[in-house]
């Protein structure tokens, strides 16, 4: 278990560089209430944010942060 | 007939032979209580077998037929269901320690339906925990094995809901389907299973896993048996406003109509462009789509366009919605789980609802996308997994058809989707399968050029 500490523990999991990781997981967990978790199972609670990570990552082009209603496409003036 | 030919009645058969009083529902239901009795200890498709409720409900049941009493086809027939689905007065466990002495206090909306026409629970069924899929290795109790060859895995995650069936200790078990899990063990135990139209049938009573994708549906060996159980389930519930102001309908209705004229897309690019998909799945895909054609079905091509990002959404959404439902007992007893399922549970814990609202907006988007595909269409083919059956011990094997397969899209549409099989592995014995797709809320398409197909090909007389 590493002791080193991610540059940004509140960023966007998707941002976190892959070495930072098991201990963003693990101070993200805890803000989650999931101590015990962390406690017993570190290992896990790694691999779970690596795959949530994965996922992201994954979907990260069609997953534009824009999200919202689509937009209308009529203008107030022409 | 002997008790061993009792136990290879369709549903259909049963129910024809009960409503002319010439089969005894007692004696009907002792017969598969003794097969369970013998088959069980091998094959732990059972979590929990309901002997008493069973043999009361039968004798209610032949009570009411000898009187005239007739109720409908379900009248008298044995069923069994998934362990996540709620019977008054009986454990609901789903596989889980967390749930191990958990006694139901109510009916599913369900079972409401199938107590009302005189079903007959013969008991609850093994599932992955909480119906979380993937490769659970350990949970309180044992895994259920394939009947056609215990060293092959059954998938999940109505695991015991498809050996139960395919091992003819039940006509019907009622399975849930969040991404796949009625589908993926029905085509590897050679049965037919169906994710009706989300809406279609009722969620009450049922634990959930990921609410805007789980669907209960319903098992069989045949087609028309499964249509007969899915008219005997669907319907509103107010308790489940899914279900809502949806249509009714006649599944039944074009059983024997035959396919001529039906539109029919092939997608068959996902498995025919995979060099590493198994030949022998293609070919009974395709055999599908021939008997179709020769049928006087049209058929055209269509391409699925992104499937692996179908599939990594709607695995995104279910950790969102799972770990919503789990995430006060993640907090307070994590050990209580099992290691795949909290695994997979905990993945929630990292997702913002920042990402639950980009990935609700792709879905929007995914859902247009998929929906195309059956425009100018009734039916779209499909493989349901394209891989061949991995064995048991071939974990990376496994967990490797969760990425290749196309039953995961159509939990994030909505859109009916059944398994039926097409034939056996002339490598291993094992079934091989193929998926048909419909509009929402006409399964009653789906069932008629899947029970065209079955009369060609009768792959259900086998049995294991």
């Amino acid at each position: 278990m590493t002791n080193r500490m991610p540059a940004d523990p509140c960023g966007p999991l998707a941002a976190v560089p892959e070495q930072d990781l098991p201990a963003w997981a693990w101070q993200a967990a805890r803000r989650a209430g999931l101590d015990k978790a962390v406690h017993q199972y570190p290992e896990q609670v790694a691999q779970a944010a690596a795959a949530a990570r994965r996922t992201l990552l994954a979907l990260q082009d069609d997953m534009s942060g824009r999200a919202g209603p689509s937009r209308p496409t009529w203008r107030l003036s022409k | 007939m002997s008790d061993a030919e009792l136990c290879l009645l369709s549903l259909s058969d049963a129910s024809r032979l009960m409503r002319s009083q010439d089969l005894s529902p007692v004696r009907y239901t002792q017969a598969l209580l003794d097969r369970i009795a013998r088959e069980d200890d091998r094959l732990h498709a059972f979590i929990g077998v309901t002997a008493d409720i069973a043999l009361d409900e039968a004798s209610a049941a032949e009570k009411e037929i000898s009187a005239g009493k007739w109720r409908g086809p379900l009248h008298g027939m044995p069923y069994a269901l998934k362990d996540i689905i709620d019977y008054a007065g009986v454990p609901t466990t789903a596989q889980s320690r967390l749930l191990a002495r958990n006694i139901a206090q109510a009916d599913a909306g369900v079972v409401r339906k199938l107590k009302n026409q005189g079903a007959i629970l013969l008991g609850k069924l093994s599932t992955d925990e909480f119906a979380c899929g993937g490769y659970p290795v350990d949970c309180p109790w044992p895994a259920p094995r394939n009947p056609w060859n215990p060293e092959y895995v059954t998938a999940g995650s109505s695991s015991g809901s498809a050996v139960a069936v395919a091992a003819r200790m039940v006509p019907l078990s009622l399975g849930t389907d969040t991404n796949g899990s009625i589908r993926n063990p029905a085509a590897r135990c050679g049965i037919v299973g169906i994710k009706p139209t989300y809406g279609r049938v009722s969620r009450h009573g049922v634990i959930p896993l990921a609410p805007t994708m789980d669907h209960v549906g319903p098992m069989t060996r045949t087609v028309q048996d499964n249509a007969l159980a899915l008219q005997a389930i669907m319907g509103s519930d107010p308790a489940d406003p899914a279900t809502m102001n949806r249509p009714d309908g006649d599944v039944l209705a074009g059983l024997a109509a035959g396919v001529g004229g039906l539109r029919i897309a092939v997608a068959r690019n996902v498995y025919m462009e995979d060099p590493a998909a198994d030949p022998e799945q293609v070919r009974g895909i395709e055999e599908l789509v021939r008997v179709l054609a020769d049928g006087g079905a049209i058929v055209r091509e269509v391409r699925i366009p992104a499937l692996r990002k179908y599939n990594l959404l709607s695995r995104l959404l279910l950790s969102i919605e799972a770990y919503a439902i789990h995430e006060p007992w993640l907090r307070s007893e994590p050990q209580s789980y099992g290691t795949r399922c909290r695994e997979r549970l905990l993945q929630g814990a990292f997702l913002t609802a920042a990402d639950h609202a980009r990935a609700n907006e792709l879905r929007r988007q995914y859902t247009a996308e998929l929906s195309a595909l059956l425009s100018g269409a009734d039916l779209l083919v499909t493989a349901s997994g394209y891989d061949a059956t991995p064995k048991v011990n071939d974990r990376e094997g496994f967990l490797k058809t969760y990425e290749r397969q196309v039953r995961m899209p159509f939990n994030l549409t909505g859109h009916p989707a059944l398994v039926l099989p097409t034939g056996f592995s002339t490598l291993t014995g094992m079934p091989l399968a193929a998926q048909i797709v419909g509009h929402h809320f006409d399964e009653a398409t789906i069932y008629r050029a899947a029970s065209y197909y079955e009369r060609l090909h009768p792959w259900h007389a086998q049995y294991p």
